[in-house]
């Protein structure tokens, strides 16, 4: 039964820890709710060990061993998770880079003003 | 003719030798205004433009050579200039040429004029391995504009007023001799070529070297090829 306290245990301390930065607003809008569904999904799932509904659900997706669900799912939220930062990233980027330019643009104007 | 020349210099710790560039662009070209573009310098290069006599656009954080670039468009841009000189800030353009890149604005023949360096004029001689990578950077730009370009990651140039509010609003970020002048074709800008002779820079060593030039092939590579996917939507 150890492994059942222990992801209780896990899910718990990471849905506080989301909900405390989010609360302290470390964490910006739509990613607060998108830990805080992670951790309500890890303590669902943990929650759901002795039932071992994960097993039944692989199972029922031809999938032999249960824990491989969960990794395949893992790694497949962590890759669109990645995908969606470097976009986000990268429009990030582009706004500093304009940002730069009008705060020089500016700054090289009134030094011209005032010679 | 009334037609208002900026020159743009983007320079990144050119402080040995902005000074003597700044001065030989104000002799060549009393009539137009330098701005040099120190890209986040941590050396005097702002101060000792200045004193040369040039605006100094002092971006706070190094943006890259496309960032640097582009602040001048958009400045050329703001200020209502006609014709917009791309100088390096490492000397190896001489000011002295820039006649050879106004003409053809001046003649209406084009909307972006580049200083090619295997046109004939100057002594200039790459090593061997730079020779292939230029013949095929110029082979992909030929597929992607269909003209012959010859010195395609010149950075010396000409650029109109199509080119600069072009420019103004896009240019490319991190390698953007090549892609610009795909961009420019793309955007139905008239490209050409002039010869020009240039110097070997007067201090420093190119940016591109070794490893790198096989990074930047890689990359410009790429980026033509997204170029050519994104098609005429952009």
């Amino acid at each position: 039964l150890r492994p059942f306290w222990l992801a209780l245990a896990f899910s718990c301390g990471f849905l506080a820890a989301a909900f405390e930065a989010a609360r302290r607003r470390l964490l910006k809008e739509p990613y607060a709710v998108l830990w805080i569904g992670v951790g309500l999904a890890m303590l669902a799932l943990s929650l759901s060990l002795p039932l071992r509904l994960l097993d039944r659900v692989a199972h029922a997706l031809g999938v032999i061993y249960g824990p491989n669900l969960l990794f395949v799912a893992a790694l497949l939220f962590s890759f669109v998770l990645q995908f969606h930062l470097t976009v986000v990233v990268g429009r990030l980027a582009e706004r500093t880079t304009r940002l730069a330019q009008e705060l020089t643009l500016l700054r090289a104007d009134r030094q011209e003003q005032k010679p | 003719v009334g037609e208002r020349l900026l020159v743009i210099v983007p320079a990144y710790n050119e402080a040995p030798v902005i000074a003597s560039v700044v001065t030989r662009i104000r002799q060549a070209l009393p009539e137009a205004r330098t701005l040099v573009v120190s890209d986040g310098s941590t050396d005097d290069t702002a101060v000792r433009a200045r004193q040369a006599g040039a605006v100094v656009a002092e971006l706070p954080v190094n943006l890259g050579i496309g960032g640097a670039v582009q602040t001048g468009y958009r400045y050329a841009l703001r200020h209502g200039f006609d014709v917009a000189i791309q100088i390096d800030g490492d000397g190896q353009h001489d000011p002295a040429e820039v006649g050879r890149l106004l003409a053809p604005l001046r003649q209406g023949r084009a909307d972006l004029v580049v200083g090619s360096r295997w046109l004939g004029r100057g002594e200039y001689v790459a090593p061997m391995g730079r020779r292939v990578g230029m013949h095929l950077l110029a082979a992909m730009v030929r597929w992607r504009t269909g003209q012959p370009v010859t010195d395609t990651t010149s950075g010396f140039r000409a650029a109109g007023p199509r080119a600069i509010r072009l420019f103004a609003h896009h240019y490319p970020a991190d390698f953007p001799e090549v892609e610009s002048l795909v961009l420019a074709r793309r955007h139905g800008l008239r490209l050409l070529e002039v010869p020009v002779a240039m110097r070997p820079r007067a201090h420093g060593r190119s940016s591109i070297a070794g490893l790198r030039s096989a990074y930047y092939m890689a990359r410009v590579g790429l980026a033509l090829v997204v170029d050519a996917v994104r098609g005429e939507s952009a």
